[in-house]
């Protein structure tokens, strides 16, 4: 149960941190241009297609720095003119957060079901040993017991 | 040719549906007779598929434009050397060279497991590895024919994509489906394990070096489409989180995460069942891998030629994936071992939370590069998920599995004690908070970069412990001086130490790629004759500028001397091209490499008058990427190398 609460709680302060909004300070061209994708249908950013369509967005993104206009505005504008789709990464908001959120969960629930299984696994060990040890440990004499973990210590070095 | 092509396509199929009907009658008869003949029929396959290949070759070779597929990707003024590479430049060759090669790579199996006919598994490997085949060879013959002819004979073809006009292009497709075709054969034995109830772990025993060999495979495929990217596309980077790159990349995760949990069922007997989902997986993202290349349901860098296979694919995956789960299924009671761990603390359950890690990455890649097709689903808005994305969410947990890499072999197995750990943990832990404060004096204050570094000195400082102390105990017990026990040491137990290897080759590649993604720099500007542009430590005069003539482009190549802290270093000449057959030109990286950065120049305007527009980039410590790939790929190939015969041994 505590390990289901530690993991809820770290999914919600990742969430937290993911949907913090960017900063809408000044920015650099080459800032934006990481956000965009070119309009060209390379599939590759804005900052890294070097073809016309690619030339003309990034001389209005150079526009509208000069007009002094903050990211948000300006990636704003792009949406507006050419969709969400000109976005390299999508939106923090709405159905999208899943796709932020759910690769953080899923990690969550992987390391709570090997813990779960690890301590399962652990405990089936130590029982084991424990009735081997009542049963047959005492039948083990120095000299075989000296012998077997020379044995495993080979193996470990392996 | 092309008869002769189609028919050796054709009787490669034919023989691939009479090999598994064969064993089947086999099976179902308990008759060795029928058995024998279905193995041997799959040399015949191979001969057909080699036969077909040869012949799509010639045909590209002599510039035979009838048939619609070279006329699709070469031309008379193309390079011998492109002409035979630009077999797999579509999906109908790419097909046809999938089924080549798993032909041959069956041949093989077959011939190793020839005194084994009588095993019970024996025939269903067979099975399975010609099921795939015929998968391959139906397409072939039936969708995609790679020896289809036009109604006309075109006076020329419509030339290779410039961009796969690279050396890299020669390796990295072939080296990927080897990989993806390599895992066929441990998925065929992980399927006939689950058949006949055989289920220990002799069947991972059995398919270690094809593991192995694949995963280097696909290592060096990804490896080298990031240097293809690097100096062909232009922009300056190496990975792009293109949905093709992940495709890739997927199955490398899966793979490495099986690889390492197989080492815990050799030696523990324990994880049956997630091994077995494990490679089930792999093959399916191997699959997926392919289908994607040339499916063009997602935008892509890599759409040279999509066709509509899409659907025989989705077919063949989701029967693969659907069938692997009702055999686990049906195998769980009897997979189940006998689970113990000695304690919370050992090896194997670090390699439990290290499979946990891979898989996450796994999925947040795969879910990153489908989410467009889910989002539009859903909400029908439509939408782009690239490079920031998965940095954002996948760079947290590379880092969580770097340090998950340095803890792994610090504890030991079954049990590790309180002694044991403080032992291990101490020196590496200080000497990366040592480096971590080193680093945050000199300037870096990034949390990523400067994680990833100190990581890096923790991971490697563990990797060095263990060849000191490996050396030393052997220097002991043989008496040998450490400079003559240290290489013996690691022949002797290559497949630990390259294991070592590996993840030190990874640690470089960490090192290689904070270092150009977190301190990279770029400028980009306009120069006439006798201007320079500046960038760091360096200074670029732009001095000379000539146009000519080489095979099958006309190149426009401006000439720069490079000074570095005002001192002359040499030149570099980034180049325009104006391909044959090419609708726009495409820009020719010029590259100065060293070990402590690349200057990395691309053209990509000439003006009339012969002003040129550079981007200029320096990535520091980029060379280290190839460098720690190159580290990985030898530390795979060291811990498959065959044991010397014994003297007197067969």
């Amino acid at each position: 149960m505590r390990l289901v609460r530690y993991g809820g709680l770290l999914v919600f302060s990742l969430a937290l941190l993911l949907s913090t909004p960017s900063r809408g300070f000044s920015v650099s061209s080459s800032e934006i241009e990481n956000n965009l994708m070119c309009d060209c249908g390379c599939g590759q950013l804005l900052g890294t297609c070097e073809c016309e369509r690619a030339e003309a967005m990034r001389a209005m993104i150079r526009g509208m720095i000069d007009e002094g206009k903050t990211k948000e505005e300006i990636l704003n504008s792009f949406v507006s003119q050419y969709g969400e789709s000109i976005l390299s990464a999508p939106p923090k908001k709405g159905f999208n957060l899943v796709a932020y959120i759910l690769p953080f969960v899923g990690l969550v629930v992987g390391v709570v079901v090997a813990v779960v299984f690890v301590r399962k696994w652990a405990f089936s060990g130590r029982k084991e040993a424990s009735d081997e040890g009542a049963a047959g440990r005492a039948d083990l004499d120095d000299e075989l017991q000296r012998k077997i973990d020379d044995e495993l210590k080979k193996i470990e070095e392996e | 040719m092309v008869n002769f092509g189609n028919l050796s396509q054709v009787f490669a199929f034919i023989f691939s549906l009479a090999s598994m009907a064969l064993i089947l009658t086999g099976l179902m008869k308990n008759d060795a007779r029928f058995l024998e003949s279905g193995r041997r029929t799959l040399y015949g396959l191979a001969l057909f598929t080699t036969l077909a290949s040869f012949a799509l070759g010639y045909l590209f070779v002599t510039d035979n434009f009838q048939v619609e597929y070279v006329a699709s990707y070469s031309d008379r003024a193309l390079p011998m050397f492109y002409k035979v590479t630009a077999f797999w430049a579509g999906q109908k060759g790419s097909l046809l060279f999938w089924a080549w090669v798993l032909s041959i790579v069956t041949a093989i199996v077959v011939r190793n497991t020839r005194t084994e006919l009588k095993s019970r598994n024996t025939p269903y490997i067979y099975l399975v590895l010609a099921t795939t085949l015929s998968f391959f060879l139906f397409l072939l013959t039936s969708v995609s024919n790679p020896f289809d002819l036009l109604d006309f004979i075109p006076r020329d073809g419509q030339g290779l994509n410039p961009m796969l006009q690279n050396p890299g292009m020669i390796f990295h497709p072939p080296t990927l489906f080897f990989g993806y075709i390599g895992f066929t054969v441990p998925f065929a034995y992980a399927i006939s394990a689950m058949v006949v109830g055989r289920l220990d772990e002799t069947w991972l025993r059995k398919t270690r070096r094809w593991n192995i060999l694949s995963w280097v495979f696909l290592t060096i495929g990804i490896i080298i489409g990031g240097q293809w990217a690097y100096v062909e596309l232009g922009w300056g980077g190496y990975w792009a989180w293109d949905p093709v790159e992940n495709a890739s990349f997927i199955p490398w995760l899966i793979a490495t995460a099986f690889i390492h949990t197989a080492i815990i069922q050799e030696r523990r007997n324990i994880m049956k069942v997630w091994n077995m989902v494990l490679i089930v997986l792999t093959f399916v993202f191997c699959l997926f891998g392919t289908y994607l290349v040339r499916s063009g349901v997602l935008q892509s860098v890599h759409d040279f030629g999509a066709t509509g296979l899409g659907g025989y694919f989705l077919v063949f995956i989701t029967v693969v994936l659907f069938g692997g789960i009702y055999l686990i299924a049906e195998s769980y009671n009897d997979l189940r071992s006998k689970h113990t761990l000695e304690s919370y603390l050992s090896r194997e359950s670090t390699f439990l939370f290290n499979n946990v890690l891979f898989l996450a990455i796994a999925f947040s890649t795969l879910f990153g590069t489908i989410f467009p097709l889910i989002s539009e689903a859903v909400t029908g808005n439509k939408l782009t998920v690239s490079q920031p994305f998965f940095n954002q969410v996948n760079t947290p947990l590379f880092l969580i599995l770097l340090l998950l890499t340095g803890i792994c072999p610090l504890i030991g197995w079954r049990k590790a004690s309180a002694d044991n750990l403080k032992k291990n943990f101490l020196f590496p832990a200080l000497t990366a908070l040592a480096g971590a404060v080193v680093l945050f004096i000199a300037g870096i204050r990034q949390f990523y970069p400067l994680a990833a570094f100190s990581l890096s000195i923790f991971v490697a400082v563990t990797i060095f412990n263990e060849f000191r102390g490996g050396t030393i105990a052997r220097s002991r017990m043989t008496g040998e001086s450490p400079l003559t026990a240290f290489p013996r040491l690691i022949y002797r137990m290559r497949r630990r130490y390259g294991g070592y290897i590996v993840h030190l080759g990874l640690v470089i590649i960490v090192v290689g790629i904070t270092g150009s993604s977190a301190f990279k720099l770029e400028t980009q500007g306009t120069l006439s004759k006798g201007e320079s542009i500046k960038i760091g430590a360096y200074e670029l005069r732009y001095d000379d500028f000539r146009g000519y003539r080489d095979r099958n482009r006309d190149i426009y190549a401006a000439t720069l001397s490079v000074f570095k802290d005002g001192k002359p270093a040499g030149t570099i000449t980034p180049e325009r091209r104006y391909y044959v057959n090419a609708e726009k030109p495409t820009t020719e990286v010029s590259l100065r490499s060293t070990l402590v950065e690349d200057l990395y120049v691309i053209m990509p305007e000439i003006s009339p008058d012969k002003e040129i527009t550079l981007k200029v980039t320096v990535n520091p410590l980029l060379a280290w990427i190839w460098i720690g790939g190159t580290l990985m790929v030898l530390g795979g190939i060291m811990a498959i190398l065959p044991n010397r015969k014994k003297k007197g041994a067969l």
